[in-house]
């Protein structure tokens, strides 16, 4: 329960980087609350459906949702991994990489998911 | 005088070799969510909920996919063998963290075992078809010998490494998922092909939403299987990036597939008899439902279903050996377990004790236990553990998320966790209603749990993050009895805290304990301090001699840590010291503290009698002043003044604060109320001897007045500090601490011990241990924007 404990684990940053990078997520989240949107309609046509028309255009809507959400994660994942590396390099480059610039934030905002 | 020295090694923890990729921890979530659970309960789930079991599906996907995502942000940023155990170990206080574990073990031991015994039922149905038989025994037996064989041989093949385990594992996974996509494709293309096939559908939810819950908690045991995922943290290739990738596209495949097997087994049957609706058959065949279901419309269905029975439980039994093995080593690491947990094999690098004993558990549950019940406990205890993971997550992000490096960020922070937690209560209650055999289990098990915990692992936790100690000299070694410690860092104010020290121990007989701490900075291990005993050595002894000056014989301890409050803590939980005197040079102008960041968190860490001294303290004092707002402290600071007050001439003043304008008759309640607080001294307002905790021949010496007054003022803070002028000491304390959160001292007490002049004493009170215990684990919450405690 401490950072003594991360440490071991060998998990923790190095400490100059320490609040550099950025916390916010890089899930686009415009295109995840519309895809949410889309897997709440399913589920609710599904039930409403009673077993007819409707359940299965709400079984496609869900499959919709789940393709959708997968690709928009695994997008922020790239997305992710590109912002930290960029951070780290600033940070060793000496420019403080403080975690909130503008490049980064665009990146945060930039992929939908349709990669 | 003996003397002993002693260190602590520093531990370096045992590693796991990094073989899997992308390709392997995805087969392996795989092989654990469509596997033997959704074969054998996807019958019993359609007989609970009806054709809604499509939907209890979707909506397992939901959750599960909240919790993915925790699990793909966590995973990503702290990997490790024990998986949501290592991370409920990092993010909740007390006792989570080893019952996380202890749950964590049990559940996928148990759904080892039920695998195992699905196997072996499979295995005899292949005899019977087969025309062999059960070579003489009882079909239960049968299916217990052959689940017993099994799991021998999954022992045996993940004792021989992570790349066996992974490649096996492969194998069997893509068998079993070929045999599910044409179980699928035969299904559709009979729906399809007979558009009456729809009809089967309808009415959708004849249960109501309650049958579609118990079966989402029925079910629920077939969607975890990123926590097998994550726990191959440590054996795998970039794990940052390759982790959350593996969850969602484990996800991906997993929850349509689902839904699709729920759409091909009401919609493909037909049943036999006429009136019967195909998700009632299926539930008449329960575990079995299924590979019915498969022989009607599946071409070759019968040998198949039955090899893909033995694929899915063969598989679904290789990753829970693998993960239960991995939480049991994690545990035995961080010893909440025995040591033997966290051996590797020399050669094969794998946990082969934990993987031994862990098969042994899953081997008595497949001949001994009542699999059925113990297996819906499993599920409970899986909600459970993903609900901790949940809380977890919110703590771990804002204690230490800028020190991480994350290859996922889960979007609506803290929103996402909440709305799971909340999710995985209600199906956990559901599936107490469903199975209450299943709640006994639970709530026995993890009854067990907390037994083990609290005898065993929390004092081996705790000796195993004790501060070291590199020296110890003590002048009555076996003495248990009453002490005092007092930390010495500054030679300047050693004088105060030893006649504070003396005063308690004129009362009292007892030991005095001496502590010098040596830090050691964060970023270098505490082995180091070992070369600073040198430098400590002479403040320890001027300590010494001042103590010897004052009468007293002390005996002296060294430590070493990265932070003195630490190892102070360590100290008193050690010896059980009665009261620890601490020096405070004044406010630090730190806004986060109530005091110093170190005297705040020793009063957190440490159940004793805490006494701050700040000033130029003389003891006896001739003048003190105790202001009182609850009669019970005011009898307890009493008693703690009557220890340190001259003998003659002394006296206390105990001081209450009204507002102004209050009536003579509630003005006269208060001060007796306040005088209450001292009649077990035998005294007056005026004098009398004696006092609460002091020794007989004390109380004959000493001729001790008490004072009570009632001051009107509306500003708390400043009549307290005006009148303190007019005294030589001053003391404050709490004890009644809120169990929301153990307020160290309160608003107005901090800030009269920020601006007072004179002398001054705060007195923290020690609490009871239920008391104690319960406000260590709410301020772990309330202080979590603290991360600075290395």
């Amino acid at each position: 329960m401490s950072l003594r404990d991360l440490r071991q684990l060998g998990v923790l940053l190095p400490r100059e980087e320490w609040g550099q990078h950025d916390l916010r997520t890089t899930v686009n989240k415009r295109a995840l609350t519309i895809v949410m949107i889309v897997g709440v309609a399913g589920l609710t046509l599904m039930y409403v459906g009673d077993g007819n028309a409707l359940t299965f255009g709400g079984v496609g809507l869900f499959m919709v949702f789940m393709w959708r959400i997968t690709r928009i994660s695994l997008a922020a994942i790239e997305v992710q991994t590109e912002r930290f590396r960029e951070t780290r390099e600033d940070i060793r480059s000496g420019d403080g990489g403080e975690g909130g610039n503008d490049d980064e934030v665009r990146a945060a905002d930039g992929p939908s998911g349709g990669h | 005088m003996a003397v002993q020295t002693s260190g602590r090694p520093e531990m370096v923890p045992a590693q796991l070799s990094r073989d899997l990729g992308l390709f392997e921890i995805t087969m392996v979530g795989l092989a654990a969510m469509i596997g033997a659970g959704v074969f054998v309960l996807t019958g019993i789930a359609a007989g609970v909920a009806g054709p809604a079991l499509i939907l209890a599906f979707a909506l397992n996907g939901v959750v599960t996919l909240l919790t993915g995502m925790v699990y793909a942000e966590l995973g990503s940023a702290i990997p490790g063998a024990g998986g949501g155990y290592l991370w409920v170990r990092q993010g909740l206080p007390g006792a989570s963290s080893f019952m996380a574990g202890w749950m964590d073990w049990f559940a996928h031991s148990v759904a080892g075992s039920l695998y195992a015994l699905g196997f072996g039922a499979y295995v005899g149905l292949m005899f019977e078809e087969l025309g062999i038989g059960y070579l003489g025994l009882s079909p239960d037996n049968f299916s217990k010998v052959a689940g017993v064989a099994i799991v021998l041989i999954f022992v045996y093949i993940n004792f021989k490494g992570a790349s066996e385990t992974g490649a096996v594992g492969n194998i069997v996974t893509a068998g079993q998922n070929a045999i599910i996509a044409l179980f699928i494709v035969s299904g559709l293309w009979v729906i399809f092909k007979q558009p009456d096939s729809f009809a089967s559908f309808t009415p959708f939810a004849p249960g109501g939403m309650k049958g579609v819950i118990q079966a989402m908690g029925l079910t629920w045991i077939a969607f975890e299987g990123y926590e097998i995922i994550v726990q191959t943290g440590e054996e795998v290739k970039d794990p940052r990036r390759n982790i959350p990738r593996a969850i969602f596209i484990s996800l991906v495949v997993v929850v349509p597939t689902y839904l699709l097997i729920g759409i091909v087994a009401i919609g493909a049957v037909r049943p036999e008899t006429a009136g019967v609706a195909s998700w009632q058959w299926l539930g008449q065949h329960a575990e079995l439902g299924l590979a019915r279901a498969g022989e009607q419309f599946m071409p070759l269905g019968s040998i198949l279903l039955l090899l893909g029975g033995l694929f899915s439980t063969t598989s679904a039994l290789n990753a829970t050996t693998y993960s239960s093995t991995r939480v049991s080593f994690a545990m035995g690491r961080n010893r909440h377990l025995p040591a033997i947990f966290a051996a590797i094999h020399p050669r094969t690098r794998v946990p082969h004790m934990a993987l031994l004993i862990t098969g042994g558990l899953i081997i008595s549950m497949v001949v001994g236990a009542p699999i059925a019940d113990v297996g819906a406990a499993a599920s409970i205890m899986f909600l459970l553990l993903f609900l901790q993971v949940n809380l977890a997550s919110i703590t771990i992000r804002r204690k230490y998320g800028d020190k991480l490096a994350h290859g996922y960020m889960m979007p609506f922070f803290p929103w996402l966790p909440i709305i799971a937690i909340c999710s995985q209560l209600v199906l956990a209650v559901s599936m107490f209603e469903f199975s209450p055999l299943a709640m006994y289990i639970a709530v026995a098990y993890i009854g067990v749990g907390f037994v083990i915990y609290y005898t065993y692992a929390s004092k081996r936790e705790r000796a195993a993050q004790a501060t070291p100690v590199l020296m110890e000299e003590r002048t009555a070694p076996d003495a248990e009895g009453f002490s005092v410690l007092v930390p010495v860092a500054n030679p300047a104010n050693v004088g105060n805290l030893l006649g504070v020290a003396r005063g308690l121990l004129q009362s009292q007989h007892g030991e005095l304990r001496l502590l010098h701490v040596s830090t050691v900075p964060p970023q270098l291990p505490l082995s180091v301090g070992r070369e600073f005993v040198l430098e400590a050595r002479p403040v320890i002894d001027a300590a010494a001699s001042r103590a010897h000056e004052l009468g007293l014989d002390p005996s002296v301890l060294l430590r070493v840590a990265h932070r003195p409050a630490d190892a102070i803590a360590d100290t008193v939980h050690e010896t059980g010291a009665n009261y620890v005197v601490i020096g405070w040079r004044g406010a630090s102008g730190d806004p986060r503290t109530k005091i110093g960041s170190n005297i705040d968190r020793i009063i957190q860490r440490a159940n004793t009698n805490a006494i701050v001294v700040r000033g130029d303290v003389q003891i006896p004092a001739r003048r003190i002043l105790i202001p009182v707002q609850h009669p019970e402290h005011g009898h307890l600071m009493a008693g703690l003044a009557a220890q340190l007050v001259e003998p003659e001439g002394g006296y206390i003043e105990l001081m209450h604060v009204v507002r102004s304008g209050l009536s003579p008759q509630e003005r006269a309640e208060r001060a007796a109320t306040v005088r209450a607080s001292i009649s077990s001294f035998d005294a007056t307002e005026q004098s009398d001897d004696g006092g609460a905790g002091v020794s007989p021949e004390t109380r004959a010496r000493r001729k001790m007045r008490f004072r009570i007054r009632i001051h009107e003022g509306d500003d708390v803070t400043r009549t307290v500090l005006e009148r303190s002028r007019d005294f030589d000491l001053l003391i404050m304390g709490a004890t009644q601490q809120g169990w929301l959160r153990r307020t160290v001292w309160g608003d107005t007490t901090s800030r009269v011990a920020r601006q007072a002049e004179c002398p001054l004493m705060l007195v923290n009170l020690k609490a009871g241990p239920l008391q104690f215990n319960v406000s260590q684990f709410f301020e772990f919450f309330w202080d979590v924007a603290d991360a600075d405690d290395d």
